[in-house]
């Protein structure tokens, strides 16, 4: 037997060493009252995360496959490795005073961060549907155990539940669709199945089978149709849980779309870019519209992570429309951007849930005067709106910039109008936020106990530090993103 | 000839078996037509020279997941489903309506296709010449299908893992931090907070 290659799988043999370390330290720490002191548990979870970054970066400019071409190694596949890691580590770096606020700290929660990232490095890597799906399960089941972490809370297990149920779904539809897939082509690899199905066009059969497996992964980037289950997920899982929801599962289900659909399924692909085009004009509606109404802020994130989700499936859809991989080059500056500013602005939330465990509902209300309370939480929560609403300067505008001007070059320029038009609308919720923070009076005095501190202040100056260094200087963030693809698409 | 017979028995046994399944009011009968269901399709298995997934069919399905089910059913005192309370009486005719319609689809668009894994692909007779169905899974699942059957394994860890986090009984000395301290009851409010 030949033994595969396992460079392409290092960055991931080190998160799931880190994971298993994880799980058999935390047993063997104990303090005096019982609770064990976790810090060691952290270190490990941040060590393996570093040390699959560090790794990551030097496999940059690498180019080879293993296991019968099921993954590859190269720029594409690290740059998601890369972005996954650094969202995972911001995520655990906000996390341990949140968790100990609510009484419910345990090493498991990191193992299973640690693994889902793996199974989202996984996804981005394969260049197999069989490996593609049992990637997204591994992300996804690790994500139905997390959003049910508080297990005596009721939001958290109707988070938990509705994920499973409405995800359990989703992926049958998408293996469903799959298996027409490997009946018509007779192989289950992109490139293969490309070969196999490229001179049939858009028959019935290939159209049905495309068609369940995009809505298999537009369920995953909550894209409208498939969109009901996010607010409610994210309302209850855990805050930090909720924003690595919304961008590491969608980040990689972006990264899988792009680089299955484009190569699989090329005699089709002006049938799925109009498809992709359809949701995403529905869901910049449906996120934008619902988020004018929501009084709470965690819920108003949800439904405008719904409207980012649109803004990218835009360059998806001109992706598919133009039957050229360009206009993706926008969508992954814009999931590198999206990841900091969105941890960024639910990692506030969280820090703010940390201060006042009981009392903090997420309210509008309750945001009235924190520019006062706590001056350094409103500027870094500003900002991070600032940057999720498009203002230049900032990550999200040239995200946002970029997205659209590679719809434009799709001659897609109406779809760019209603996304440009559809984030001033956006511009109304986010401001809102702004202004009762610095122009309203709080109707109670809310004691914020302590300044923002230690890994959550880590986490959020280098969400901060992103956002706008992207905003100022994004040609790096382009040209490795212009090696991702042509690393991929040659 | 005999195959042929044989085919159309079984799969007229297993479609009844699953009708019954979902029309019997009481549990255990299900469950017990739903066995007698796996088992029918086992033996379509076994007649399409699928031996090693029809040994599986019987392990898993019938043995391993049937288990389960009566667990289940023994922990939760299950005897008959109540007659749950009909509350989209008008959307069920509508539902129904849209089943048949994608039924049809389905069928239509399915009807038309050609699969190459028929055409070209692996048949009994082909099958055998490379050593038979098991000799031929195995080499597929350790070479080509190495890397999504280690992924798996690791899904089945989170799955452990995640079972021991969502209903550990937490003790009171040691271990990890509770969410309350035993004994004393959450208030309801604190239950249904924002998380």
């Amino acid at each position: 037997m030949q033994w595969p290659d396992l460079v392409p799988v290092i960055p991931e043999l080190i998160l799931l060493v880190a994971a298993c370390v994880v799980l058999l330290v935390e047993p063997f720490l104990k303090t005096e009252d019982g609770r064990g002191d976790k810090t060691a548990v952290i270190a490990i979870a941040l060590t393996g995360l570093l040390g699959a970054l560090v790794v990551s970066l030097a496999l940059v400019g690498q180019d080879r496959e293993s296991f019968a071409g099921m993954l590859v190694l190269d720029d594409w596949a690290v740059f998601f490795k890369v972005l996954f890691a650094i969202g995972a580590g911001l995520v655990i770096l906000m996390s341990p005073g949140y968790l100990e606020a609510h009484r419910r700290h345990l090493g498991e929660f990191y193992a299973l961060v640690l693994l889902a990232v793996v199974g989202m490095d996984l996804m981005a890597a394969a260049r197999d549907f069989i490996l593609l799906y049992v990637a997204l399960e591994l992300m996804a089941i690790s994500s139905y155990v997390l959003a049910a972490f508080f297990r005596y809370r009721v939001r958290s297990n109707e988070s938990s539940l509705k994920y499973f149920l409405t995800g359990s779904f989703a992926s049958a539809i998408m293996l469903y669709g799959i298996s027409l897939v490997y009946g018509l082509a007779g192989a289950t690899g992109y490139a293969a199945v490309g070969q196999a199905l490229g001179g049939r066009g858009g028959s019935a059969g290939v159209l049905l089978a495309v068609f369940l497996v995009a809505v298999g992964l537009g369920f995953k980037v909550s894209a409208a149709p498939f969109h009901m289950w996010t607010p409610d997920v994210y309302q209850g899982a855990p805050t930090p849980i909720a924003a690595f929801f919304s961008v590491g599962p969608k980040t990689a289900a972006f990264a899988a779309i792009m680089a299955a659909f484009i190569v699989a399924f090329p005699g089709a692909v002006q049938e799925w870019g109009v498809f992709f085009i359809v949701l995403s004009i529905a869901t910049m509606l449906v996120g934008n519209l619902y988020a004018l109404v929501q009084t709470n802020v965690k819920r108003m994130l949800a439904y405008s992570s719904i409207a980012h989700a649109g803004y990218l499936l835009t360059g998806v859809g001109a992706m598919g429309w133009a039957g050229n991989s360009y206009p993706g080059h926008g969508v992954m500056v814009y999931l590198a951007a999206y990841t900091f500013m969105n941890l960024g602005a639910f990692g506030l939330l969280a820090y703010l849930k940390t201060q006042m465990p009981h009392s903090f509902d997420y309210s509008l209300k309750q945001m009235a005067g924190l520019g006062r309370r706590s001056p350094w939480a409103a500027v870094l929560l500003s900002l991070f709106l600032l940057s999720l609403t498009g203002i230049p300067g900032t990550a999200g505008f040239i995200g946002k910039f970029y997205v659209f001007s590679g719809v434009v070059w799709a001659d897609l320029w109406w779809l760019a109008v209603i996304g440009v038009l559809l984030s001033v609308v956006s511009a109304y919720y986010y401001l809102r936020v702004i202004i009762y923070m610095f122009f309203r009076e709080p109707e109670e005095e809310y004691e914020v106990r302590e300044p923002i501190s230690g890994g959550m202040a880590a986490s959020l100056a280098v969400s901060a530090i992103a956002t706008v260094v992207i905003g100022i200087l994004p040609s790096w963030l382009w040209d490795s993103v212009a090696s991702a693809f042509n690393a991929l698409f040659d | 000839m005999t195959e042929k017979i044989l085919f159309i028995v079984f799969s007229v046994l297993a479609v009844a078996g699953g009708l019954g399944t979902i029309t019997r009011k009481n549990v255990v009968h299900g469950l017990l037509l739903l066995v007698f269901t796996f088992l029918n399709v086992a033996a379509i298995f076994f007649l399409t020279q699928a031996y090693f997934l029809a040994v599986i069919q019987i392990l898993v399905y019938a043995g391993a997941i049937m288990v389960l089910f009566v667990f289940v059913i023994m922990l939760l005192n299950l005897r008959t489903f109540e007659q749950e309370e009909q509350t989209h009486r008008r959307q069920r005719w509508i539902a129904a309506a849209l089943s048949v319609l994608v039924l049809v689809e389905f069928v239509v668009v399915l009807a038309g296709v050609t699969f190459t894994s028929v055409r070209g692909g692996l048949t009994p007779e082909t099958m055998t010449d490379l050593g038979g169905g098991t000799k031929v899974f195995g080499d597929a699942l350790f070479n080509n299908m190495l890397l999504p059957f280690e992924v798996a394994s690791v899904v089945l860890l989170v799955a452990m893992v995640g079972a021991i986090v969502l209903v550990k009984r937490e003790k009171t000395a040691g271990g990890a931090t509770r969410a309350w301290e035993p004994g004393e009851r959450p208030t309801p409010e604190a239950l249904e907070e924002e998380v």
